[in-house]
């Protein structure tokens, strides 16, 4: 954050956590809206748990809708995760069974959102580490019904199809191919450590088989705002700006042909 | 077919400790919802985690989350009951317990909402009372204030760890201090104040008038100077607002 205010870097946009400015006040919230005075900010949520059986907090979801007002983000996204149960949180993005019992609960929980919030969500696919047999919906078809149902956007991670692509079979190309184009709103690349189980860290360059993926998203979808995410291992801020650069000069060749 | 709820539940017990492993890819996110834990723990309570070490401060971590779980999806707000909970499970740590809560108050502090303090305002403020209506007055603290009396002696180790000088052992044996965590600037200063001042600021801070605040310092130091303290309290902006009492002779 010091960095990015002292050098006012020709980067478009940033995106943080949204709980990380849950505050009342502050150096955080300061630095923020100095930031935000100079480049548009998008919020990307990870604590509201939206498909967990449980109520939705709602003293949590105040304060987004208050932080919403107060930085007016150009985008604001959550995950389709579940994370509570009624004695605890676990904070970590669970995966949830591709139901249509699930799919009605997300809906409402998104329908409950989106009202609170007075504006439309994005809604994130995870990196799923567990499957469960009860799944009767395609993933990517739970997506897009979730976004027909409630006006959603959706935040494409292609590096959490990848992901899930190595982990349970499926094919990544075709899953890009089931998301209705025109919900996609943003677009996450990461890098993930590989391995028996490939683990979505988002610690590591974004790999080959990922950028692969992106190209084939962009002819397939068009040119989305994409964001970098990059949450353990932080490195220089250069190195951030060389990954962005890689994904600005695939937008680039992709707005060419289009043109 | 198991409904959603079911489905979440029978999860939810894999995860905790003991949970019976259903599939490999229960471990990953027992592993990651550990690890988080730790982390975020260590973001709070770094000055804790070098006094205890890395490998002793996991362990309370690991103890910790299944005795206090976690009930928000925010994480920066977890792990107020740590330092309560080292006097059970680190008893022989005072000074740790001690960092715990200094740490905590200055997470809070650092989030506090931001006063609208201006020192001239306070200072024309007195000046209109008459000298009875004075007593009745309550005073504001900056909402970033926290008062904290401690056991041992911290301040060095904290302090020499903010100046990225290394921890100085804390002296064992040595006696409790009076500390006042407030932001300034967008910094978090923590100073060691005197008894007077600790009581007085106390008082103040739990809302009582100023002529029973400064009964209260004058109780725990008679040599305690209302005027420098005031003066130097309204200048640094930790006395952000007064507000008339009740009886305002001057409206009667």
């Amino acid at each position: 954050m010091a960095h990015v205010l002292a050098t006012r870097p020709p980067v478009p946009w940033f995106e943080v956590h949204s709980e990380n400015y849950f505050v009342e006040g502050g150096p955080a919230i300061d630095s923020l809206m100095r930031v935000r005075e100079g480049h548009p900010i998008s919020l990307h949520g990870v604590g509201l748990a939206l498909g967990s059986c449980t109520p939705l907090d709602r003293e949590h979801l105040a304060k987004l809708a208050r932080l919403v007002g107060r930085i007016e983000p150009g985008l604001v996204s959550e995950h389709l995760s579940w994370g509570r149960v009624t004695r605890r949180h676990f904070n970590e993005l669970l995966p949830l069974p591709y139901t249509r019992e699930a799919l009605d609960l997300v809906a409402s929980r998104v329908d409950e959102v989106q009202e609170a919030l007075g504006r439309p969500i994005l809604i994130e696919n995870i990196a799923a580490y567990v499957t469960f047999a009860e799944s009767e919906i395609p993933e990517a078809r739970f997506l897009a019904q979730l976004s027909a149902r409630t006006g959603c956007g959706l935040l494409l991670d292609v590096n959490n199809v990848c992901v899930n692509s190595l982990n349970h079979g499926g094919d990544a190309r075709a899953f890009i191919d089931d998301i209705p184009a025109a919900a996609v709103g943003e677009i996450h690349l990461a890098g993930f450590e590989p391995g028996p189980i490939a683990i979505d860290t988002h610690g590591r360059p974004v790999p080959d088989e990922v950028w692969a993926l992106y190209e084939h998203s962009l002819e397939r979808i068009g040119t989305r705002p994409t964001l970098i995410e990059w949450d353990t291992d932080i490195p220089a801020f250069d190195v951030l700006r060389q990954e962005a650069a890689k994904a600005q000069r695939r937008l680039e060749a992709c707005d060419a042909v289009a043109a | 077919m198991r409904s959603l709820l079911e489905l979440q539940e029978r999860f939810a017990a894999s995860l905790e400790p003991g949970g019976a492993t259903r599939a490999p890819g229960i471990d990953v996110y027992r592993h990651a919802i550990g690890a988080n834990y730790r982390r975020a723990l260590a973001a709070t309570y770094p000055v804790v985690r070098e006094l205890l070490g890395p490998a002793a401060f996991d362990e309370a971590v690991d103890a910790f989350v299944p005795a206090h779980p976690p009930m928000s999806g925010d994480l920066n707000v977890y792990g107020d009951a740590f330092a309560r909970f080292l006097e059970q499970h680190a008893p022989n740590r005072p000074d740790a317990r001690d960092m715990a809560r200094l740490e905590w108050a200055i997470d809070e502090s650092a989030r506090a909402a931001d006063g609208a303090c201006t020192p001239a305002q306070i200072v024309a403020g007195f000046t209109l009372l008459e000298e009875d209506a004075v007593a009745q007055v309550t005073v504001h603290l900056h909402p970033s204030c926290r008062l904290l009396r401690t056991a041992t002696a911290i301040h060095a180790a904290w302090s020499a760890r903010q100046a990225a000088s290394g921890i100085a052992a804390p002296d064992e044996g040595s006696a409790g201090e009076l500390l006042l965590i407030r932001r300034h600037a967008a910094r978090t200063v923590v100073e060691r104040v005197r008894a007077g001042e600790f009581a007085w600021l106390r008082a103040l801070q739990a809302g009582e008038t100023f002529g029973e605040a400064l009964s209260q310092a004058l109780d725990a130091d008679a040599g305690f100077d209302l005027e420098r303290t005031l003066a130097e309290r309204v200048h640094d902006g930790t006395v952000c607002g007064i507000e008339p009492g009740r009886y305002n002779p001057r409206h009667g």
